[in-house]
């Protein structure tokens, strides 16, 4: 059920395109004595509930976020070059969240478990031809390790919720969504491990997954834009044991006067026929499969309902040994609704959105968002904290198995807009 | 945004008010420049060797002419330090972000052409469209170590085109050299770059994508948004515009879209040509698709036959669409947008 990481390629102009304030902004007088306030109750709350503070340096190094976003980092980050270092990796960038230099300097501290709370300024390019924030304030917290996922989630949320109401936001709005129940129902429906990599590698990108999920359905030709002539030689070669494919794939090459050029070799070559051979010989996907996705994406209403409509779906959909995966989603759903209650958060009116989230960052299970009018006269809604569950980023940040974490994130400056801190 | 007053490039001259006009400073495309511009019976000169970047234009009044780099312009243009300039089309979409609110691309001058293409090794014999490359790229990074790389100097363009297209999985090698050998010698496994021929390409065994072409490159006159236009600057405009279009008749191009399969479209080419389309997007080869093209207006309804003729499914023309016009009316549509621009601003 994990996603696919350097493919979250849907617009990154939407993930902070709900800030509307001034792009500079300085603070001076009462704006900066209503955001000392904020600052200064969040912190509290966060130690009164056990979070270390950390405060991670601005600049980092690139790598680990060209993993994440790969060619998109460039949208999202200030990235620096610093080319006389002694240790060769220069590439440097401007914090653009916290999450991921928590999670470093978190493995750098040894790992296992950890509880942070952080506070301070976060920097992200503008969108093309827009005048967003080049910077903003974070104040949030990481839970990292617990293995009470449903637990965890619902403190991550719950403090975020509090915070909002100690800061005095009223009116706000929340969505929550949780990206593991997507996850993990492309994982229990039969179809070739190769077509649920490429639904997994897309699914961040709404358009594309649809047209993917219609291919392997087979309302379009296998594999769009195989020839004729590529479709012959694919059943000649699909035929072939590995070795005796890759001999033909190189003898094909030569035949064609082309040098083998380049790091990917013959083999390579043979083996993505090979599998394409595979693919072209497995029926499409059938309709009730791609009907209970749909249906899946679509499930949206309060947090019972939803729960209601997945078991209703699983229920139906599933072999009863299908769909372990999903049957633990399901699950911990449930069990975050009952953490979430106990805790006075009121689930039965919660909203719940299946296909939220499906544009945010690195998030792979539970994920939430605040968001509420600014008083500030035209300046629409705002952007006031969100969080979700993160477990396989330590992936991309090399470690060598997932690790269980939820984060919140709040915007002081946006809280501050909505009316925190004394606000009108 | 506020205009930048045009700085003076040679202040000896400077000519109050005066339209500067970006001209290339070298080879072939100053030539070219030069025989479009003749067309409209106006010369220039290069001035004396203490100004070699200065020069005189005849033919017209109100005009200082300032000789750049055609990689120079884009800035140029988008800071508003001269006001029109000849220049490729690649070279203002890459180096000049936000371009469409900064410079208006006033007319295709029909030479200069070159498309900017997405092009593999022809040893992948497997991969043949964008989405081959995707597919690759996906898995290229656990089998070697690093993410597949892709060497070129047209870096925005390639990340939009990518981005479009939703592949991720690849990492951009800045290349200012010689792009196309980038590959054999191991340092990247694909190349974004400017061809006209594909002779280049082939020599060094790479193959274009069939749906690789990010764009059609081809010089532009272009002007400047962001400029101070002065009462004289905008009556010299007026001038060399119109006695530019007053070489073609009063048309104006308008775009046609078409769903029709790549043979139907290659049995229509010949008479869609002679009819003085011009191509912007073709279906893949051997598949159904959208072709699109532009053609003067006069004869988009003899083009809608041609294609109809050789089997498109439809055909539309988009009367709403903004469409590229000559002569007085460019003029005109030009200082709407300028005005539409400094009212923003």
């Amino acid at each position: 059920m994990e996603p696919e990481f350097a493919n979250q390629g849907s617009a990154p102009a939407r993930l902070e395109a709900g800030a509307a304030y001034a792009p500079a902004r300085d603070y001076s007088g009462v704006a900066l004595e209503r955001l000392n306030q904020v600052n200064i109750e969040l912190t509290n709350i966060f130690n009164d509930a056990g979070f270390q503070p950390i405060e991670p340096g601005m600049l980092q190094p690139a790598e680990p976020l060209f993993d994440l976003y790969g060619e998109e980092i460039w949208d999202r980050a200030f990235v620096v070059e610093d080319e006389a270092r002694a240790d060769g990796d220069g590439t440097l960038c401007l914090r653009p969240d916290f999450t991921v230099p928590v999670a470093r300097a978190h493995l750098a501290a040894g790992g296992g478990t950890g509880r942070y709370g952080y506070f301070g300024p976060v920097f992200r390019r503008s969108p093309p031809g827009e005048n967003q924030p080049l910077q903003h304030l974070q104040a949030g917290i990481e839970i990292i390790g617990s293995d009470d996922a449903a637990a965890a989630d619902a403190e991550a949320f719950d403090l975020a919720r509090k915070a909002l109401e100690w800061a005095g936001v009223q009116n706000y709005r929340v969505v929550t969504g949780d990206l593991s129940i997507i996850f993990s129902v492309l994982e229990a429906v039969a179809m070739p491990d190769s077509w649920r990599r490429r639904l997994k590698r897309h699914f961040w990108r709404p358009e594309r997954f649809r047209r993917v999920l219609g291919r392997f359905a087979g309302e379009e030709p296998a594999d769009g834009a195989i020839q004729a002539e590529r479709l012959a030689f694919l059943k000649a070669v699909g035929g072939l044991a590995p070795g005796e494919a890759a001999a033909a794939v190189a003898e094909m090459i030569s035949l064609s006067d082309t040098p083998q050029i380049g790091k990917r070799s013959a083999k390579e070559v043979a083996d993505r026929f090979l599998r394409q051979a595979a693919d072209a010989r497995e029926h499409p996907l059938p309709k009730e499969s791609v009907d209970l996705i749909n249906a899946v994406l679509d499930i949206k209403g309060t947090c019972p309902q939803a729960l209601m409509r997945l078991r209703e779906l699983r229920g139906s959909a599933f072999a009863p040994n299908s769909g372990a995966d999903l049957e633990a989603s399901v699950d911990r759903f449930a069990a975050r609704l009952d953490e979430l209650a106990a805790r006075g958060v009121d689930v039965e009116n919660l909203p719940f959105d299946a296909s939220f989230g499906r544009n945010l960052e690195y998030y792979d299970g539970f994920v939430f968002e605040m968001a509420a009018p600014s008083h500030e006269p035209g300046a629409g809604e705002v952007k006031l904290g969100g969080g979700g569950r993160y477990d396989h980023l330590f992936k991309a940040l090399r470690a060598s198995a997932p690790i269980p974490s939820v984060g919140a994130a709040l915007r002081p400056e946006a809280m501050v807009a909505a009316g925190a801190g004394g606000g009108r | 945004m506020s205009a930048y007053s045009a700085t003076s490039v040679n202040d000896a001259k400077a000519d109050a008010g005066a339209l500067r006009f970006g001209l290339p400073s070298k080879g072939r495309l100053q030539q070219q420049t030069a025989d479009f511009l003749a067309t409209a019976g106006i010369t220039f000169v290069k001035s004396g060797s203490d100004r070699e970047y200065a020069g005189e234009l005849h033919g017209i009044d109100g005009v200082e002419l300032v000789f750049l780099q055609a990689g120079e312009m884009p800035e140029k243009l988008s800071r508003g330090e001269i006001h029109l300039g000849v220049t490729g089309e690649d070279l203002i979409r890459e180096r000049s972000p936000v371009w469409e609110k900064r410079i208006a691309l006033l007319r295709a001058l029909d030479f200069g052409h070159a498309d900017l293409v997405v092009a593999v090794p022809k040893c992948w014999i497997d991969v043949a469209t964008i989405d081959d490359l995707d597919d690759v790229a996906a898995d290229f990074r656990a089998r070697h170590g690093h993410p597949l790389r892709i060497a070129t100097k047209y870096t925005r363009l390639a990340r939009g085109f990518f981005r479009e297209r939703g592949v991720a999985n690849y990492r951009l090698v800045d290349s200012q050299g010689a792009t196309e050998g980038t590959v054999s010698a191991g340092s990247a496994e694909a190349i974004v770059d400017i061809t006209s021929s594909g002779e280049t390409l082939r020599a060094n065994h790479l193959k274009v994508l069939e749906d690789g072409l990010i764009l059609q490159s081809q010089a532009q006159l272009c002007g400047s948004l962001t400029a101070n236009w002065s009462p004289k600057a905008v009556a010299a405009l007026r001038s060399l515009l119109t006695g530019l279009g007053g070489q073609s008749p009063m048309t104006r191009e308008l775009p046609i879209a078409a769903k029709i399969d790549s043979d139907g479209l290659d049995r229509a080419e010949p008479a869609l040509k002679r009819l003085g389309a011009l191509f912007t997007q073709r279906p893949l080869k051997g598949f159904p698709g959208e072709a699109k093209l532009t053609a003067p207006s006069d004869k988009v309804g003899l083009c809608v036959d041609v294609l109809t003729a050789a089997g498109a499914e439809t055909v539309e023309t988009e009367a709403g669409a903004q469409p590229m016009v000559q002569g007085t009316s460019l003029f005109e549509s030009f200082v709407a947008r300028l005005e539409n621009a400094r009212s923003a601003s």
